[in-house]
């Protein structure tokens, strides 16, 4: 069945070409006035929005790259993130900290996977030791922490009295040195102490909560347990003895076991010095200024912030970087978004209705 | 991008000749219409600007457009109904035939005649979006810039004045 579209259709072609030779004629005509003339470029394009959009566009990829050249590159370590702004650092069993060696600027790193692991008590009497006066009495403790506060080192001051304990010392070495506070804190009350340092580190609004350190190997426990393995060979070297009718033999044996009984004698008098010693834990906390991004060179910082003992990576540094870095992205963001998104989305949403609209012509 | 201008001319001669012819119903006279509009194109080539969408048929067809308002006179038009009443001393053609200025077979002359006739009994501008679209044979853009409606209002329009037509032919 014809339709009227088809009709309208056939018409068209009809009178399209329905003079040709008048077509012919008039081309030929054109054809001396004008051949081959060309229709002139789109003018707007070579000045207009287009144009201006193409070039506003290269001029924001060419600032990004500028940008991101100079900006100053994340560094990331291999090492577990360090949020870590205080420390219990001693200085036999802590590692994956940097320290500072007899050089001043000499930067001593151990590896973390070297940490000791601590031992586990085996016998009765270490731990019957432990129940009574806890583990870790025996350490000089050795604390750094880093913050913007102005009064650090009065607050730590304050904590010394506040826990029972009291301050020996203040050493100020100056800017850019840290001031150590060195004092003595009750043992019952060396956990509230460290607790309280924590809390106070964490009021810093620049610092995030701090790692634990690890807890201190208990030498106490390590000479009891030394004590129990001579006690053993004392024993053995007894029964030894009655056993042995050879008096050349006997006597080496009575000499080894001479010795076994003066180190024996040596841990117990170790033993008996430390219990002593188990009311006070010897405090030393050095306190070292956290100085903004803005405020300090960045190498400045980082020295310093090993010197501490604080690791190679510089959170704050890392965070001030990390805004900045959203910063600079988000203006990207905007600027692609701006000058390219909602362009191209509107273009292809008119575009869509365009076509849509031909279709349902069609 | 530019095309050459007779490429141009190859590409719409036919268009706008079918669009004139059917507007004037003179051959003579469409020719030299669309003659006129082609030179003028040609002289004032450098003024074209493709701005929002414009092409070159868009701009051609206004041109042609121009030319027609000047010399087209309403009141001396017939129709292509009017064939038993042709005015002896009108120099415009009412029946197909005279149109093509070719024999057709009788079914065909039939049909087209009562379609014409039918585009004469529309508005203007309804005669004008079928003219373009189907004997024209223009691409829906280039009908929208040439006609100066919105893609959807033109859609309407075609719908309905194809059913008009429709109705009025009996199919």
């Amino acid at each position: 069945m014809i339709n009227t579209k088809d009709i309208l259709k056939d018409l068209g072609e009809r009178l399209r070409g329905s003079n040709e030779s008048h077509r012919v004629r008039l081309r030929a005509q054109l054809a001396e006035l004008a051949p081959n003339r060309p229709l002139p470029l789109d003018k707007r394009r070579l000045g207009g929005v287009v144009t201006w959009l193409t070039f506003s566009t290269g001029v924001m990829a060419m600032l990004a790259i500028v940008i991101a050249t100079h900006e100053r590159p994340v560094a990331y370590v291999n090492t577990p993130p360090l949020d870590l702004v205080i420390l219990d650092d001693d200085q036999e069993f802590y590692a994956g900290q940097g320290r500072l060696d007899s050089e001043p600027n000499a930067v001593v790193t151990e590896e973390r996977d070297q940490l000791p692991r601590k031992s586990v008590a085996a016998t009765r009497g270490v731990v019957d030791y432990e129940q009574d006066h806890g583990s870790m009495l025996e350490k000089t403790t050795t604390i750094n922490l880093m913050t913007r506060e102005d009064d650090a080192v009065g607050k730590v001051e304050s904590l010394f009295t506040s826990v029972g304990g009291h301050l020996s010392g203040i050493s100020n070495y100056g800017a850019g040195q840290p001031s150590v506070l060195t004092g003595e804190v009750p043992a019952d009350s060396y956990f509230l102490f460290r607790e309280q340092l924590h809390g106070f580190v964490r009021a810093d609004r620049y610092i995030t909560e701090s790692l634990n350190a690890q807890d201190l190997i208990p030498s106490a426990i390590e000479i009891d347990e030394n004590l129990v393995g001579v006690q053993v060979s004392i024993d053995e070297l007894s029964q030894q003895i009655k056993d042995t009718k050879d008096e050349g033999k006997k006597t080496k044996l009575q000499a080894e076991l001479d010795k076994l009984e003066s180190q024996k004698t040596n841990l117990e008098k170790s033993r008996a010095n430390l219990t002593d010693r188990a009311d006070y834990v010897r405090v030393s906390v050095g306190v070292y200024d956290l100085p903004t991004l803005w405020q300090v060179d960045a190498n400045q910082y980082e020295i310093q912030r090993v010197i501490a003992g604080f690791g190679t990576q510089s959170f704050p540094v890392q965070a001030w970087g990390n805004v900045l870095m959203v910063f600079f992205w988000a203006i990207q963001l905007l600027s692609v978004t701006f000058w390219l998104i909602i362009p191209l989305v509107i273009w292809l949403a008119l575009r869509r209705r365009q076509r849509k609209t031909w279709k349902e012509l069609e | 991008m530019s095309r050459p201008f007779l490429e141009l001319y190859d590409e719409y001669y036919p268009k706008l000749y079918a669009y004139v012819l059917l507007r004037v119903r003179h051959r003579q006279q469409a020719e030299d219409i669309v003659q006129q509009t082609f030179l003028k194109a040609l002289d004032k080539l450098d003024s074209f600007k493709p701005r929002h969408g414009a092409t070159f048929g868009s701009w051609l067809f206004q041109i042609a457009k121009n030319e027609l308002v000047d010399r087209v006179r309403h009141d001396q038009k017939i129709t292509f109904c009017d064939t038993e009443v042709l005015d002896q001393n009108s120099s415009q053609v009412s029946t197909i035939e005279q149109l093509l200025q070719a024999e057709l077979l009788t079914e065909q002359k039939e049909q087209w005649q009562k379609v014409l006739c039918s585009l004469d009994k529309l508005d203007d501008d309804e005669r004008e979006l079928v003219t373009l679209k189907y004997l024209s044979d223009l691409p829906y853009q280039e009908i929208a810039k040439t006609m100066n409606k919105k893609p959807n209002t033109l859609a309407v329009m075609l719908k309905r004045t194809l059913e008009k037509v429709r109705l009025d032919l009996g199919l």
